[in-house]
């Protein structure tokens, strides 16, 4: 009796003892199966995520500032960079532009230019090509004026039926040029005395010896786009809260500086971030497959150089993009 | 009269043995259980731990300066980050640093930050960003010669994450 008793007894120890066994195996093995399934998915999240990066690019300020160096000049002249083209459009109302820029003193300089026939130039002028885009360099000192007569060398005009002027032969920079005395050329169309619609034109000027100018000195990012091309969606407390933007600016040739800024909202301190998403007519806020960031940053006070933007994803996944300076915010 | 006996003294022996058998093995199936379930609840927690080193910054004008953001791309939070192990290395293997927690007698020194600048204490979350500073002492700064790098990152529960990085970028 008292055998059966004991023996019962040990056996439902035992069987509990399997029972508690297997329950714990049971509560390890469902940690396992969520942790690998939350594991799963951060991967399968990651893996589907994509971003590509461009920009919205515009002129800095400083770019088209108008400078009259003779108190004759007719027109202010902008400055105009080695390697970085300029374009305009010479009008009944703007029928000349000038141009500055600088360069060792007997180097050797070549302009390139294209006329560019389309609106305002009127329709039955455009099939002839009958408009005049001229170019006449003045070199230092020299008056800018509109009068016919007022030539400069090299010059070109670009009548009808020609649309490239881009001698083999340079000329050379004569004086050393500085930026309150620089040289200078202008773009009008000479021989013609009653004001027309010329049309557009693109010059190129390029000094032997100089290097194309880096484009952080004319150009800057006002906006940056971030096109979400995988397949995985942020919300917008995600991207508020878990996004990620880093600047690294170059700030001299030896030198970066890396820049942090937070979160902000408009209007924007220095430092700051915002975001709004393009064509946001699907899930508003949240950053769907498909859709465009627009991705403004405040770096006003650091210095406009080039850089690269460096944007982390919530889930870590991440891209670069080059820029040649951040625009200033006004 | 002498059977009721034997009787009651067997029943006596037979729930003293049971008695003894559940004392010995109830806290051995107790203390084996959980430690079945802890290893399990460790080893997901593993599984669920993911970093990320996002950038790495060292500018040449400061070599025994470096500053890395490394985000919490797992699935769960992470603690204890005190006990992290952080290493530099040269991709030449001539400079091998292992950084301490805060402790400027040591080779290399960090400190963790959030994104706000103060010092970053408690649970790391997910998705989460935070900056290590690093203060390397004078012997190991970083040489111009040497230009790539290698940050290493492990969590406390052993989950790495390396990054190269290019000594003056």
């Amino acid at each position: 009796m008292g055998t059966s008793i004991s023996a019962l007894l040990i056996i439902s120890v035992l069987l509990t003892a399997v029972v508690v066994m297997f329950k714990a195996n049971q509560i390890g093995a469902e940690l396992l199966a969520v942790a690998n399934k939350n594991a799963a998915e951060t991967i399968a999240d990651k893996v589907s995520t994509k971003i590509e990066i461009t920009s919205t690019q515009d002129f800095k300020a400083s770019y088209e500032d108008v400078t009259k160096h003779n108190v004759n000049d007719v027109e202010g002249c902008k400055r105009i960079y080695p390697g970085i083209a300029r374009t305009g459009t010479l009008t009944v109302t703007n029928e000349i532009d000038c141009y500055w820029f600088l360069g060792p003193a007997n180097a050797t300089a070549r302009f390139a230019l294209t006329k560019i026939i389309t609106s305002p130039v009127e329709t039955s002028r455009r099939g002839t090509g009958n408009t005049q885009i001229s170019l006449d360099y003045h070199g230092m000192g020299a008056e800018i004026s509109n009068d016919a007569s007022t030539w400069g060398s090299p010059y070109t005009d670009l009548n009808n039926g020609e649309y490239y002027w881009e001698p083999v032969v340079g000329f050379n920079l004569t004086g050393t040029a500085t930026e309150i005395d620089p040289y200078r050329f202008k773009i009008w169309s000479a021989t013609i005395t009653t004001p027309r619609n010329e049309g557009g034109y693109r010059v190129l000027l390029t000094i032997d010896g100089v290097e194309t100018q880096d484009l952080s000195a004319v150009a800057c990012v006002t906006d940056f786009k971030i096109k979400n091309t995988g397949g995985t969606a942020f919300d917008a407390v995600e991207i508020e809260e878990k996004l990620d933007i880093f600047v690294i600016l170059n700030t001299d040739a030896n030198n970066t500086d890396m820049k942090i800024p937070v979160k902000g909202t408009p209007p924007l301190q220095p430092n700051q971030w915002t975001y709004s998403i393009a064509d946001d007519n699907y899930q508003t806020d949240t950053f769907n497959p498909g859709e465009t960031m627009m991705l403004t940053v405040n770096l006003n006070g650091e210095p406009q150089v080039s850089g690269t933007l460096l944007v982390a994803l919530p889930n870590g996944v991440n891209n670069s993009y080059s820029f040649p300076s951040i625009c200033s915010i006004q | 009269m002498d059977k009721v006996i034997v009787t009651a003294l067997l029943v006596i022996a037979g729930v003293t043995a049971a008695g003894l058998v559940m004392t010995t093995l109830t806290p051995i199936v107790g203390s084996s259980s959980q430690s079945v379930v802890q290893s399990q609840r460790d080893l997901s927690q593993r599984i669920e731990t993911d970093v990320e080193i996002t950038a790495v910054h060292a500018p040449p004008n400061t070599p025994t300066s470096v500053r890395a953001w490394i985000k919490n791309v797992g699935s769960t939070e992470i603690s204890f980050l005190d006990q992290a192990d952080i290493y530099i290395s040269s991709i030449d293997r001539s400079k091998f640093v292992v950084l301490c927690n805060n402790d400027n007698a040591c080779p290399g020194s960090w400190v963790a930050k959030k994104k706000d600048g103060t010092n970053k204490t408690g649970y790391w979350t997910e998705g989460e960003t935070i900056e290590i500073d690093v203060t390397l002492s004078a012997t190991n700064k970083l040489e111009s010669a040497v230009k790539t790098y290698n940050f290493e990152f492990n969590t406390a529960n052993g989950i790495k994450s390396v990054y190269q990085f290019q000594f003056g970028q």
